[in-house]
């Protein structure tokens, strides 16, 4: 199923139990209903086999979303580097208190890029992915696949390089 | 012997579940991807059925760039296991130029001591 923004934020309860039965690894810890509105989920996620095996944490993070379907999520847990995270607008100083993960290129194709009409699963699934690749480029020190090199070029996009995403842009697109 | 209304809606639960992840399973054979179907075949039946081939860190993390991820948690090359993981290429503004798109003060930022 795809959980829409209109049904996420009419009955938080069913979305939680829907991201328990559909994804692998994902626990909702808190479900928060701000008084401006919108929903605020604290999640677990568990690594995969293959990363439990090697020594990799679970990992914890934040989704917010805001009435008007703007999404954020944001890591939770000890104090790390990050390789792509926005900054705080206050500054570098204060990046540790928020800055939200950068999860897609704006710029990219729409196949590689989420929406709403994906559901809110797909964003989650996101944010999961994002988290163990922070830490493996922790330990390996680069991304395991292609992601956008930093700020934009001057004109025009980052184009993809890789086969890999060449071909997977490709086939999500159709 | 017969069941209480607690039992028989837990063995329906149970019963659903398993349901599920076979037809997972053989949908995954039929997409070609046997080490995914074994990873699930083998979180269905325990040791009685073999567990999927070791793989490393780095292919896990491949598989895991775009396809689907099954409910025993290995990531497929297929579309066809129980959860969808579209394409993305991580992105951000560099530190030294810019704070990027700001989540403003209504957001519930994520602090280090939660």
């Amino acid at each position: 199923m795809i959980l829409a923004l209109s049904e996420i934020l009419e009955d938080p309860v069913h979305a939680r139990r829907v991201l328990l039965d559909e994804l692998f690894g994902v626990a909702v810890d808190r479900l928060l209903e701000p008084r401006c509105g919108g929903l605020v989920l604290d999640l677990s996620f568990t690594p995969l086999p293959e990363l439990a095996v090697a020594g990799y944490d679970g990992e914890r993070g934040r989704v917010s979303i805001r009435p008007n379907g703007a999404i954020y999520a944001f890591p939770l847990g000890p104090e790390r580097t990050w390789h792509h995270r926005y900054l705080f607008p206050l500054g570098e100083r204060f990046g540790h208190l928020a800055g939200q993960l950068c999860l897609w290129y704006p710029k990219d194709p729409r196949s590689l890029r989420w929406e709403w009409d994906d559901g809110l699963e797909q964003y989650v699934t996101r944010v999961y992915r994002h988290l163990f690749y922070e830490e493996y480029y922790r330990r390996e020190g680069h991304w395991p696949v292609e992601d956008a090199p930093h700020d934009d070029p001057d004109t025009g996009a980052h184009p993809i390089c890789s086969a890999l995403m060449r071909r997977e842009e490709s086939r999500w697109a159709s | 012997m017969k069941w209480t209304a607690e039992e028989r809606t837990t063995a329906a639960r149970v019963y659903t579940q398993a349901a599920r992840k076979a037809a997972e399973a053989v949908a995954l054979e039929r997409a070609d991807d046997m080490d995914a179907a074994i990873s699930v075949w083998h979180s269905l039946f325990g040791d009685a059925f073999p567990p999927a081939p070791h793989r490393s860190v780095q292919n896990a993390l491949t598989a895991l760039a775009a396809g689907s991820v099954t409910s025993a948690g290995w990531p497929s090359t297929t579309q066809v296991a129980q959860q969808v993981a579209a394409p993305g290429r991580s992105w951000s503004r560099n530190p030294q130029t810019g704070a990027g798109a700001a989540a403003g003060p209504g957001a519930a930022f994520g602090h280090p001591g939660e």
